[in-house]
């Protein structure tokens, strides 16, 4: 885990919400493996006062992309930063998604959940069979379709408005995908709580499918050393987040 | 003048004001170059039995601050001994342990326990807002008498450094100081968390799992300051200030204001790394 100034390299609004940034972060990305993140100090005065969670969504040589949807203060402020600003990082953070080789895999994401994903497919593309599950509010928003045409076997999309694919929630189209369902081995899925609640509560014939969720919790420190990011384990207690995740298997813990 | 370095209190020397408060770096096992280089570390609040902790979610950012609720989650005082403690001994600064009791006897059993030498200082922690229950609606620290009674039964049990950890709500300090010195505390620490909450207004109703939390951060510093200079003022006693310290100006305000030693908390969960480079700043 470091503490590093990254550079921005590249800042792009994708859809009038949703912004990706590329940023010089030669130490953390280095380190970074599919499901980490980091915390991004989206100010140097201290308001806001707590860094921002973010996921890392792309690393390329020395550099690391984050993609995140404008939704309160911390991230209006971090979409209007300039190419050549710093940004205080933390990271990588959390623990990398475990690496598998020749299965079928499934990745689900819902709106900006797509995110991880990217970093996931990337790395597991070569060795695995990958079909993606993507579902947002409209076409606009179906966004990196273009990176995941070529790392995917196939890609099933759905939208709110029915504006691109097939109209409604992306989960009746997974849970209607028997097939796909039942060769698949691993099933990784990032997004709304709800989404991935659904997933993790759905009946379906499918026992050899072991699900992962990409979790989300308010968050403070990222680093394991406040105790408030915790998601309910299914014995007794909590997780955190932050140090025992983000990525967890859906049948330890209940959402 | 202010004290900046060496700071002897009793039978303990702090090699710099800063102490890294409780809730806000895990036992002292993580992160141990920022804590070999500071005055001090003080442990999550440990319990004679295991807390789960409160529901999420157990954080809310307020406007300079931070409202939080994690309820003292900790595996317990014998789990702390077993599997924590030893990944300490080798801290090279003050381990100061803080407990956290529901009665007298619980708070006497925690130190006949934690009497193990590596461990420096005992802060006792009375004023932990996410801790109530239905016995307990009001903390220890809202009451001089059961404060007497808490430390000076701790005082009775232990010749180890004891600090008291004041609240400021609800309850003037002045009065649960004067009784944490009278029953033989060696220092205060001034202030925990404040009250307060946040509430959904979609919903409305309370956003943290806690329904309540303690809010903490720069928010609460001209309160947490005035707290410390009041009481400094009038009692005979070192304070530890504590209260959304982000900057070596802020510690400078605090020694000034009458505190020996100051404790940083709010500010490690932005950036777990702020107590070394706060002690930087104050370095000059």
């Amino acid at each position: 885990m470091i503490r590093e100034s990254a550079k921005i390299y590249n800042i792009k609004k994708v859809t009038p919400e949703i912004y990706s940034i590329w940023l010089n972060a030669p130490k953390i990305a280095k380190q970074t493996k599919p499901g980490q993140f980091i915390q991004t100090q989206v100010s140097d005065a201290i308001e806001p006062f707590l860094c921002r969670p973010l996921s890392i969504a792309d690393v390329q040589n020395n550099k690391l992309r984050i993609i995140f949807r404008v939704r309160g203060k911390g991230t209006e402020l971090l979409k209007e930063k300039q190419e050549g600003e710093f940004l205080d990082l933390l990271g990588p953070l959390g623990n990398p998604v475990k690496p598998v080789k020749n299965k079928n895999l499934i990745l689900c994401a819902g709106g900006i959940g797509i995110a991880p994903l990217l970093l996931l497919a990337k790395n597991f593309s070569k060795n695995n069979k990958l079909y993606l599950f993507f579902g947002a509010r409209n076409k606009q928003e179906l966004i990196l379709l273009n990176e995941f045409k070529l790392l995917c076997e196939n890609i099933y999309l759905t939208t709110d408005d029915g504006s691109k694919g097939k109209k409604g929630l992306i989960t009746d189209l997974l849970f209607s995908s028997n097939n796909l369902l039942k060769k698949a081995k691993y099933l990784y899925t990032a997004g709304p709580t709800d989404m991935i609640k659904k997933i993790a509560n759905v009946q379906l014939p499918i026992a050899n499918l072991k699900l992962f969720g990409f979790l989300e919790q308010r968050m403070g420190c990222g680093c394991g050393i406040c105790f408030t990011c915790g998601v309910k384990r299914k014995d007794d207690g909590y997780f955190r987040v932050c140090t025992d995740g983000p990525v967890f298997d859906l049948s330890e813990i209940e959402l | 003048m202010i004290k900046t370095s060496d700071i002897k209190i009793k039978n303990l020397t702090f090699k710099n004001p800063i102490i890294l408060a409780s809730g806000t770096f895990s036992f002292g096992e993580k992160f141990i170059s920022v804590v070999n280089k500071v005055g001090g570390v003080v442990t999550k609040g440990v319990t004679l039995k295991p807390r789960k902790g409160n529901p999420c979610p157990r954080i809310y950012e307020t406007n300079s601050g931070i409202l939080n609720s994690v309820g003292l989650e900790n595996p317990g005082v014998d789990l702390f001994c077993k599997e924590i403690l030893p990944k300490l001994e080798s801290l090279k600064t003050n381990l100061i342990v803080n407990i956290a009791g529901n009665s007298i006897l619980e708070y006497q059993n925690l130190v006949e326990i934690l009497q193990h030498s590596r461990i420096d200082a005992l802060e006792i922690n009375v004023s932990c807002p996410n801790i109530k229950d239905k016995q307990n609606s009001h903390m220890i620290g809202q009451d001089p008498k059961l404060v007497y009674k808490v430390v000076s039964s701790v005082r009775k049990t232990t010749k180890k450094f004891i600090i008291t950890k004041l609240t400021a709500n609800f309850v003037d300090p002045l009065l649960t100081g004067q009784a944490a010195v009278d029953a033989g505390t060696d220092a205060i620490c001034l202030i925990n968390s404040l009250y307060g909450m946040a509430i959904d207004t979609k919903s409305g109703k309370p956003f943290l799992g806690g329904i309540t939390g303690g809010l903490t951060g720069p928010a609460i510093k001209p309160f947490a300051l005035y707290c410390v200079w009041y009481v400094a003022s009038k009692l005979n006693i070192p304070i530890i200030g504590c209260g959304g310290i982000t900057n070596a100006n802020d510690i400078k305000e605090y020694l000034y204001a009458g505190s020996k030693l100051v404790e940083i908390g709010s500010a490690n969960l932005r950036n777990p790394y702020a107590g070394l480079e706060i002690l930087k700043e104050l370095r000059g």
